[in-house]
C-alpha cells in the first residue's frame, strides 16, 4: 500500500508537467481546432531554450526556466503566423493539417539536433535534496515544480475564469465568427493564445528535462501523445479538462508502475487516450452540467 | 435611442426597415432568405448593392464593425458561445462596453426574459432551445443595437415558446427597436409585421403590410395552405 | 563498373523499388480510400520481423532472442512478411476504421504504432529489444553462388519484379469498380454508405492489401539490410513515406512511384550515401538533420504550393459532389448543414 502511495507522489510530480503541458495544448487545439503533432518538440524547444540561459547566460536555472518559456512563447507566435495560420485561412483541414504539423515537427526537432547534435544533455543548477512526507518522497526541484505548476494554473483559471481576456479567449474557442462580431480582435487574440501555449509548453518542456536525468532532442516529441492523452481525456479544447486530464494520466501513469515494468507506463496513458478516442471523444467532463459553477 | 429613422436598403431585392417596425421577409426553402440577411449583417460579402444605415452607405463594413454601429444580428444556429455560461454570453455581448454599462445592461436583459436568471451560471450549451434563443437575443440587445436582424428565431423552438418569442420581438419594435426577421411560420410573421417581404428564387414576388399579405390569394396557396 | 559505384547503383535501385512498393500501398490507403494513417510503417516493422524470423533459423543458434525462428525456403519469408503487414492492418483496422471520428482516427493510429515501438523495444524476446535483428542472411545467396557485387543486382532486380507486380495490380485496382467505390467513399462515405456500400468492409479490405504491400516492403528491406531494430522505424521514417505520397501525387500510381524516387530516393538516400564517399569534415549529425529539414520543408512547400502533388490524380469518372441543386441560393443550404 506505501508502495502505491509513494507511486502517487511521483504522480502529482509528474502530473504537474502534464497539467501546464495539457493545458497549452489545449488552448491552441481549442481556437484552431487542429491537433498540433508539432506541440511536443516545442516542449524541446523550451528546453533547449533554459539550457542556452545556463550555458550562455549563466543564469540561474529558474530564470532559465523563464527563459525557455519566453523564448517558445515566441516562437509559437511565430509559428502559427508563418506557417499554421496560412495554411488554416487557405482552408487545409483535418489530415492535411495533421500532415502540415507533422512536417514541422520534423523540421523543428531536427533544428534542434543541427545546433546541439544528438548528444544528451543536463541542467547542472537542478536543486538536490530530497524531502520525505510519508511513504512519500520528492526532490526538492519537483516540489518547486509542482508549486509553480500550482501557482500558473492558478494564475491561468483566474484569467480564463473572471477576466476579460480569458473569457474572450474562451468565446474564440467556441465560435470565432460570433466572438468577432461581439467586437473581439480575433488576431491578436489568436497570438495570446499561441503565446500563452508556446509559453507553458516551454515550461513543461524545461519542468521535463529536470525531472529526467539528462535530455535530447527526442525529449518532447516522446512526450507528444502522453500530453494528448491528457488534453483529449480532458476534452479536447477544454482549459479546466486538461488540468484534470493532466492529474489522472499524471497519477495513472505513476500508479501502474507499481504493477508493470517502468517502461511500459506510458503504454497506460496512450490505452488511456485510445479508449477514450473510441468510446468517450468529448472527454470526461464535457456533458456534465455543473462543470463551469464547481471550477 | 437617437431620433433618427433607421433605413436598411438590399438592392435587386429591395429591402427598408423604419424605426420601431417589424419587418418580415418569408418566402420557401432556399428563396436568399438567411443569405440576404447575412449579406446586410456583413457576414457575406455582396458581389453588388448597398446597405444603408440611416442614409450612410455602411455596405463595406464588415460584421463586427456593424455590430457597433448598432445592427444587432442572431444568427439561427450559432448565436451564443456553448461552452460559457449564460451571463458570460451576456458579457460577451457587452465586450465593447466599460463594466458598469456592462451590470446595467445585463440587468435589463434578464428583466426582460426572466427565464434566464435562474440559469445565469449553467453554460449555454445546457439549455432548452427557447432559452438558448432568448439568449442569443439577450446577447445581442447588450449592444442596445438600433436594428434587429433575427435569421429564423423560431426555427426548432415548441409552439409555446415560439409564441413568447414573437412578444419579446413585439415588445421590442414597441420600445423603437426595428426589427427584420426571416421566418419560417408565415402567419405567425404576417400577422405582426408592419410590413413584409416575400422572396421567392431569390427576388421579390410580394411586399406590403403583413395583414394585408396574409390575405393575399397566392401567398395563402404558397404558405399557409389556403 | 567498379565496385563501390556498383554497390551504390544497386543499392539506390532495391531503396527505389522499396519504396515504390511502400508508397503504392499507402497510396491504395490515404490516396485512393481516404484513410487516415500516421502509423503505416509499423506494418513495414512487423513484414521486416517476420521476414527476418523466418530466415534467421531458430533462435536458439543465433545470439539473439526473437520467436518463431525457421529458415523457410525463400520466397516464403517475403511473402509471410506481407501477411504479417495484413494481419497486423487487420488489427489496426478494427481498433480504427469501425467507430471513430475523422480526427480520432489519426491519433489512434499513431498511438498504435507508439505503443508497439515501445513493446518491441522493450520486450526483448520478442524481436531481441532495441537491440533489433541482426545477421539475417541474404535470400538464395549460397544458392545462386553470385560474387557479392553481382547478387545486389539480382536482388535489386527481384525487388524490381516484386514492384512491377505491385504496380500493375494497383493499376488495375485503380480502374476496377473496387477502385471506383473506394475514391467514393474517399469523397463521402455517408453517402457511400447511404447507396448501401459496406464502408467498413470496403475501407479494410483496402487496408489490408495495403499493409501486405507495406509488409512486403519490410521483408525485402531487412533481406537487403541484414539487420532491422525499432531505430530503423521511428516516427521521422513514417513520414517520409507520407510525404513522398504527397509530393508524388495522391491518388495516383505514378505519382506514388515519382514519389518513392524523388524523396526517399533522391533526397534522403543520396543524401545518407553522398558523405560516406567524400570524408566529412563535418559532424556526423549535421548532414542528417539537414537532410531531415529538407524533407519536411519540402512536404511543407508541396501542401502549400501544389497539394495535389507533382503528377495530380486523373479527372474522377463522376462529377463532383454538388451542393445545391437547382437553387440561386446555394450558400444558404450548406450553410444549414454546418
Amino acid at each position: 500500500m506505501s508502495l502505491v502511495i509513494a507511486a502517487v507522489g511521483f504522480g502529482f510530480a509528474s502530473a504537474a508537467v502534464l497539467c501546464l503541458a495539457a493545458l497549452g495544448f489545449t488552448l491552441q487545439a481549442g481556437i484552431t481546432n487542429v491537433v498540433n503533432l508539432a506541440y511536443g518538440t516545442n516542449l524541446t524547444v523550451g528546453a533547449f531554450g533554459a539550457l542556452v540561459g545556463e550555458t550562455v547566460f549563466h543564469l540561474d536555472i529558474w530564470l532559465a526556466m523563464l527563459l525557455g518559456a519566453l523564448i517558445m512563447g515566441f516562437v509559437s507566435v511565430f509559428l502559427n503566423r508563418a506557417v499554421i495560420d496560412p495554411f488554416i485561412r487557405r482552408g487545409t483541414r483535418h489530415f492535411q493539417m495533421m500532415l502540415v504539423t507533422f512536417a514541422l515537427s520534423i523540421v523543428l526537432e531536427y533544428v534542434v539536433v543541427l545546433i546541439w547534435g544528438e548528444n544528451f544533455y543536463s541542467y547542472t543548477g537542478v536543486p538536490s535534496g530530497v524531502l520525505n512526507i510519508g511513504p512519500m518522497s520528492f526532490t526538492s526541484s519537483q516540489l518547486l515544480i509542482m508549486g509553480i505548476a500550482a501557482l500558473l494554473l492558478l494564475v491561468m483559471h483566474t484569467m480564463l475564469r473572471y477576466t476579460k481576456l480569458g473569457k474572450a479567449l474562451r468565446a474564440m474557442a467556441d465560435d470565432k465568427e460570433l466572438a468577432r462580431g461581439c467586437g473581439v480582435n480575433v488576431s491578436r487574440m489568436t497570438d495570446i493564445t499561441w503565446f500563452l501555449s508556446g509559453a507553458l509548453a516551454g515550461l513543461a518542456g524545461v519542468s521535463l528535462a529536470m525531472t529526467t536525468s539528462s535530455f535530447s532532442e527526442i525529449l518532447g516529441s516522446n512526450y507528444l501523445l502522453v500530453v494528448v492523452a491528457a488534453a483529449v481525456l480532458g476534452g479536447a479544447g477544454e482549459p479546466y479538462g486538461a488540468m484534470l486530464g493532466g492529474l489522472i494520466v499524471g497519477v495513472v501513469t505513476e500508479v501502474s508502475t507499481v504493477w508493470i515494468p517502468n517502461e511500459y507506463s506510458d503504454v497506460i496513458a496512450l490505452a488511456l487516450l485510445v479508449v477514450f478516442c473510441l468510446f468517450r471523444p468529448e472527454g470526461i467532463i464535457s456533458g456534465r452540467v455543473q462543470r463551469s459553477e464547481e471550477l | 435611442m437617437t431620433g433618427y429613422g433607421s433605413t436598411v436598403i438590399v438592392h435587386g431585392v429591395s429591402l427598408r426597415a423604419e424605426e420601431g417596425q417589424i419587418v418580415s421577409i418569408i418566402g420557401p426553402n432556399g428563396a436568399g432568405k438567411s443569405t440576404l440577411l447575412k449579406a446586410v449583417a456583413g457576414q457575406l460579402r455582396k458581389q453588388s448593392g448597398r446597405v444603408l444605415l440611416r442614409g450612410e452607405d455602411v455596405s463595406t463594413l464588415s460584421h463586427d464593425v456593424l455590430a457597433r454601429r448598432g445592427i444587432g444580428f442572431v444568427p439561427q444556429n450559432r448565436d451564443v458561445f456553448p461552452s460559457l455560461t449564460v451571463e458570460e454570453n451576456l458579457e460577451m455581448g457587452g465586450y465593447l462596453l466599460p463594466p458598469p454599462v456592462v451590470r446595467e445592461r445585463k440587468e435589463e436583459v434578464l428583466s426582460r426574459f426572466p427565464q434566464l436568471r435562474p440559469a445565469l451560471h449553467r453554460r449555454a450549451s445546457t439549455l432548452s432551445g427557447g432559452e438558448r434563443k432568448m439568449l442569443g437575443v439577450g446577447r445581442v440587445l447588450m449592444m442596445k443595437p438600433d436594428v434587429l436582424l433575427l435569421d429564423e428565431p423560431s426555427a426548432g423552438l415548441s409552439p409555446e415558446y415560439t409564441q413568447t418569442l414573437l412578444q419579446h420581438i413585439v415588445q421590442l419594435a414597441k420600445e423603437g427597436n426595428t426589427v427584420v426577421m426571416v421566418e419560417q411560420h408565415a402567419a405567425e410573421a404576417l400577422s405582426l409585421a408592419d410590413w413584409a417581404y416575400v422572396l421567392v428564387a431569390g427576388a421579390t414576388r410580394h411586399e406590403g403590410p403583413g395583414r394585408m399579405l396574409l390575405e393575399n390569394e397566392d401567398i395563402g396557396a404558397m404558405f399557409l395552405g389556403k | 563498373m567498379n565496385t563501390a559505384l556498383g554497390y551504390y547503383v544497386a543499392t539506390i535501385a532495391v531503396y527505389f523499388f522499396v519504396y515504390v512498393i511502400l508508397e503504392l500501398g499507402y497510396n491504395l490507403q490515404y490516396g485512393l480510400t481516404g484513410i487516415r494513417n500516421v502509423g503505416n510503417y509499423v506494418f513495414t516493422a512487423f513484414g521486416a520481423y517476420i521476414g527476418g524470423v523466418l530466415s534467421l533459423g531458430p533462435a536458439s543458434t543465433t545470439l539473439q532472442t526473437y520467436i518463431l525462428g525457421a529458415t523457410l525456403p525463400y520466397p516464403l519469408p517475403l511473402v509471410l512478411g506481407g501477411v504479417a503487414g495484413a494481419v497486423v492492418a487487420a488489427a489496426l483496422g478494427f481498433l480504427f476504421l469501425y467507430r471513430l471520428r475523422a480526427q480520432y482516427q489519426a491519433i489512434v493510429t499513431l498511438v498504435v504504432a507508439q505503443v508497439a515501438w515501445l513493446v518491441v523495444g522493450n520486450w526483448v524476446p520478442l524481436f531481441n529489444g532495441y537491440n533489433g535483428l541482426a545477421g539475417v542472411p541474404q535470400p538464395l545467396a549460397s544458392t545462386l553462388g553470385l560474387p557479392p557485387v553481382e547478387y545486389q543486382f539480382v536482388f535489386a532486380a527481384m525487388s524490381g519484379v516484386v514492384a512491377l507486380v505491385c504496380f500493375g495490380f494497383m493499376q488495375r485496382l485503380a480502374r476496377s469498380p473496387f477502385g471506383r467505390m473506394l475514391r467514393a467513399i474517399r469523397e463521402d462515405d455517408t453517402v457511400a454508405a447511404t447507396f448501401g456500400k459496406n464502408v467498413f468492409g470496403v475501407q479494410m479490405t483496402a487496408l489490408v492489401l495495403s499493409g501486405f504491400m507495406a509488409g512486403l516492403a519490410g521483408a525485402l528491406q531487412i533481406e537487403f539490410l541484414g539487420a532491422w531494430s525499432p531505430s530503423t522505424w521511428s516516427v521521422p521514417e513514417g513520414f517520409v513515406v507520407i510525404a513522398a505520397l504527397i509530393i508524388g501525387g495522391t491518388g495516383n500510381n505514378w505519382g506514388a512511384a515519382l514519389g518513392g524516387f524523388i524523396l526517399p530516393v533522391g533526397i534522403y538516400e543520396l543524401t545518407v550515401l553522398i558523405p560516406a564517399f567524400n570524408s566529412p569534415g563535418v559532424g556526423s549529425t549535421v548532414i542528417p538533420a539537414l537532410r531531415w529539414i529538407l524533407i519536411g520543408l519540402l512536404a511543407l512547400a508541396f501542401l502549400w504550393f501544389r497539394p495535389q502533388g507533382m503528377i495530380p490524380e486523373p479527372k474522377p469518372a463522376f462529377p463532383p459532389r454538388a451542393v445545391s441543386i437547382g437553387t440561386p441560393d446555394a450558400t444558404e443550404g450548406a450553410e444549414v448543414v454546418s
